[in-house]
């Protein structure tokens, strides 16, 4: 279990990094969509 | 959006004019510390304005905005100033990038939403497949740092558009660039996504071949080629596994096979052993000896008869 858990969390982290950039650019632009 | 330079000169050269003729040109050129320069920049940004609106400069009056420059401490301050007189046409670039901005964001969230499926359908996929998916993902990390220095880039040529009209195009440029890296960011992950649910359907139709092993030894619990976790046995304990996984106990001396047994075992049996041919003859002929003299009421030859069959009986199954 532990190690199907541990390659699961890594691969986790990646993708919510990934999401977080995402994030960062999605926020950004509606901020400037508002602003416009 | 840029203007041919020769008329941005014709255009200088009439403004030149226009303020030497109201005896304003010494004045403006000595009070603006880029001299000529900052009327040469002023003619370029009203043209350069007019071009992007599709306004003719013949139609635009000259003279009425340039007498008033000498009022204004800089040039972005007089052209600002002309902006909220309606004389000239007030800056674009919010609506220009608006749409775009608008297809980002929305970009944005379908990808936002792609990975947080992915996310959630991993949970339960072999380590294998995870792996692969892991690496993908690692590629796609790639990108968005690329999509997110892009993004850093339109949001400061949105600054200086708003500043310097010729930024503009450029502004534009880089929005739409932004808009396909980030549109084929989603196209991989939606592809990726779309492997994961297939290789999920396969992983569920496959049936493992299972084998039956008796432990020899302690084992650990391991993690069984199926995606399943097996174990801990202890020695002589019987449990099955992938075949695969049964190949590496065997091989590693931690299990043998095992069989079940159906039936229970039959009781063992004396091997039959093949009685000599001479002697069958000679058990025959007392037999057949001792019957006659029975059935010819010859007592003594028959008990004779008997006695050597019992001897001959006796040397067999000794």
């Amino acid at each position: 279990v532990k190690a199907l858990s541990k390659e699961y969390e890594e691969f986790k982290a990646d993708a919510e990094k990934l999401l977080k950039k995402i994030r960062k650019i999605k926020k950004g632009m509606q901020e400037q969509k508002s602003e416009g | 959006l840029s203007v041919p330079r020769q008329r941005i000169k014709e255009y200088y050269e009439r403004v030149k004019r226009i303020l030497k003729e109201t005896r304003k040109w010494d004045y403006v050129v000595s009070k603006f510390p880029e001299g000529e320069l900052a009327v040469y920049r002023a003619v370029t940004i009203i043209l350069e304005r007019l071009a992007e609106v599709g306004v003719d400069p013949q139609t635009f009056d000259w003279k009425a905005a340039f007498v008033k420059l000498e009022d204004y401490d800089s040039i972005d301050s007089f052209i600002e100033a002309l902006e909220e007189e309606g004389v000239l046409p007030t800056p674009t670039i919010t609506e220009l990038g608006a749409s775009e901005e608008a297809f980002i964001a929305r970009e944005a969230s379908r990808l936002e939403g792609q990975i947080m499926s992915l996310i959630e359908e991993a949970k339960d996929v072999r380590p294998e497949i995870l792996k692969r998916v892991r690496e993908r993902i690692a590629e796609a990390l790639g990108q968005v740092e690329d999509i997110d220095r892009l993004y850093l880039e339109v949001s400061r040529l949105k600054e200086e558009a708003r500043r310097e009209r010729a930024k503009a195009r450029e502004y534009k440029a880089k929005t739409q660039e932004l808009e396909k890296e980030l549109r084929k960011l989603y196209e991989e992950i939606s592809a990726l996504r779309q492997q994961l649910e297939e290789a999920k359907k396969a992983q569920k139709r496959y049936v493992y071949k299972m084998v039956a092993l008796k432990a020899v030894t302690h084992i650990p619990s391991f993690l069984g080629e199926d995606g399943k976790v097996y174990g801990p046995f202890e020695a002589g304990q019987i449990f099955n596994v992938p075949e695969r996984d049964a190949h590496k106990l065997i091989s590693r001396g931690l299990a043998q096979p095992w069989k079940p047994t159906v039936f229970p075992p039959e009781t063992p049996k004396p091997p039959k052993k093949e009685i000599n041919p001479e002697i069958k003859v000679k058990t025959d002929t007392l037999w057949e000896q001792y019957i006659n003299a029975v059935l010819s009421h010859e007592p003594i030859v028959a008990m004779e008869a008997a006695r050597q069959l019992r001897e001959f009986r006796k040397k067999l199954f000794a």
